[in-house]
């Protein structure tokens, strides 16, 4: 893997979310049960809250699915879909793509991570180079990569993420390109 | 009813935190004043699908990958969406991410697994020798009483990470939420509810005696492999390695280098001098798996042979180059598919960096 000097960044895509939100709540009618400060934490465990506990859901349940960046049709597993790209996203020592196929047919489309060479890749088109996902050869000695396994076509979007090579810090937009889907769909890089 | 006021700050190295969602403060607090003991971090979030055909997508959020003896524990919650149609959040996750309960640890993707990009590893979760528990990890039961508009904490124990590791990836839910910052010791505290532990109402209860018991896979972690290639997909490199694609080198069935092979061959070599790789190399010709055992393995070492004279031609004295053919017994890619044999049809050259 290629391996660059970390950095701090501050990231508000949906993957790599690198911020912190501070929320102020008023008072409330939830319940609040009491903790129980029990159990196996080790020595150096976090020290517990000093405010009553409560049910929080709302606040990881408020995310949003990014909008689609670019689309290209085509099709996916033998059945006519669309290629929608969200985010192509910089991490520390690598990339994630965001994305998911939509289509009329419901279908299961599987085997992702045992079909890596089936997958979308990323173009870096001012250098000429194709970035493929990210494998492992697993006991089996079956090469995965590091990509959603299954997701169906047709109806809401089934998102999908797959980690890629590390992209230079000077590419700024990549290409998204996937067999059987003939345009390709130009992305921002997320940093 | 609960209303929530937020706001962006940023946030000191002190915290150690990528990301934090801060809670329970009284109206009109400022977030300065928050305890950090208030916080229910957030370090990245995904979504995902599993099984479900319809509704929106449940949303997966990673709260902490935190070192403990013999182990690493992932502090991850599944939410399901207010609106979504399913009766049993277990239905949220994916064929794959199903395994894990049923004792076919991965990672396959959907298990959980901690990538360490630095050291190009990525560690698969904890294997147990109780009959009745599959997995170091939260019971199963904790998902299935999750209703929509809930967000229900689990835990999973992996294998230790090294002492240098401070970020990684997690892969949870088939899919991969990066950039994580690793941490010391349990979340506290520990809810009093524990099937399932609603986010914001404290943490699961880690089964220490679980762990303590569970052993790291073999092995227990797998090596990360990064390719990158023109865009005629003729020269791939990864680690340690450069592979030509045998389509571009060879016409079908022949060990003869074409034209645009011994061009082919002679860019590899560029790279190989430009890199200052070293001078020992090794060609390994690969086949895919039509036609017969023997005849592929013979091919393979025809194709490497030829490789091996063109390299050597380009490269001058000063390299020790040797030929291997490893038939179809090392395949890259899946044989079911003409896209997979098209990855395995390839000769590589492998050297030590640095030699």
């Amino acid at each position: 893997m290629a391996q660059l000097p970390r950095r701090p960044r501050l990231t508000l895509a949906l993957l790599g979310v690198v911020s912190v939100v501070a929320l102020s709540s008023c008072t409330g009618d939830d319940p609040e049960p009491t903790a129980s400060p029990t159990g196996s934490a080790s020595s150096s465990a976090s020290t517990a809250p000093s405010t009553p506990l409560r049910d929080q859901s709302s606040l990881v349940l408020g995310t949003q699915l990014p909008p689609v960046a670019g689309s290209s049709t085509g099709d996916v597993a033998g059945a006519p879909a669309t290629l929608n790209v969200a985010t192509v996203v910089a991490t520390q020592g690598g990339s994630v793509l965001t994305f998911w196929h939509t289509g009329t047919e419901k279908m299961l489309v599987n085997a992702g991570d045992l079909s890596w060479e089936a997958q979308p890749v990323l173009v870096d088109v001012g250098e000429q180079k194709v970035y493929e996902p990210v494998t492992f050869v697993d006991e089996r000695g079956d090469t995965r990569c590091l990509c959603t396994d299954a997701a169906y076509i047709g109806g809401v979007p089934q998102p999908r993420t797959i980690f890629f090579p590390q992209l230079p810090d000077t590419v700024t937009t990549v290409e998204v390109r996937q067999a059987g889907f003939d345009k390709p769909i130009s992305v921002p890089v997320t940093r | 009813m609960t209303t929530i006021r937020s706001s962006l700050r940023s946030i000191g190295a002190a915290t150690a935190m990528g990301a934090v969602l801060l809670v329970g403060m009284p109206a009109g607090s400022s977030a300065a004043g928050t305890s950090a003991a208030d916080e229910v971090p957030i370090l990245g979030q995904a979504f995902t699908m599993g099984t479900v055909q319809s509704g929106p997508p449940a949303v997966v959020t990673v709260h902490g990958v935190r070192r403990v003896e013999g182990a690493t524990i992932l502090y991850w919650s599944l939410g399901v969406p207010v609106d979504s149609p399913v009766d049993n959040a277990l239905s949220l996750l994916g064929p794959a991410t199903s395994s894990f309960y049923a004792g076919n640890v991965g990672p396959t993707m959907g298990d959980a697994a901690l990538t360490d990009v630095t050291g190009a590893q990525v560690y698969r979760p904890l294997v147990t020798t109780e009959k009745f528990a599959p997995c170091a990890c939260s019971p199963v039961s904790s998902l299935l009483k999750v209703k929509p508009g809930q967000a229900s904490v689990m835990w999973t124990a992996l294998a230790p990470l090294p002492e240098g590791v401070t970020t990684v990836d997690v892969t949870v839910a088939e899919q991969v939420v990066p950039d994580v910052t690793v941490e010391e010791g349990l979340l506290l505290p520990v809810a009093s509810e524990q099937e399932p532990v609603i986010v914001g109402m404290g943490w699961p209860e880690v089964d220490m005696n679980l762990v303590g018991t569970s052993t790291p896979q073999d092995p227990e972690s797998y090596s990360l492999v990064g390719r990158v290639s023109d865009l005629e997909r003729a020269v791939t490199t990864s680690q340690g390695e450069v592979s030509l694609a045998s389509d571009v080198l060879f016409a079908k069935k022949s060990a003869t280098l074409t034209a645009k092979g011994v061009a082919t061959v002679a860019k590899a070599a560029a790279q190989i001098k430009a890199s200052e790789a070293g001078t020992a190399l090794t060609v390994t010709g690969h086949a895919d798996s039509d036609d017969s055992e023997d005849y592929n393995q013979a091919l393979s070492e025809r194709r490497a042979k030829a490789v091996a004279a063109a390299l050597t031609k380009e490269l001058g004295s000063g390299y020790s180059i040797t030929a291997v053919g490893k038939g179809e017994t090392q395949p890259i890619a899946s044989n079911a598919t003409a896209a997979g044999k098209a990855k395995n049809r390839r000769v590589s050259i492998t050297y030590t960096q640095g030699q």
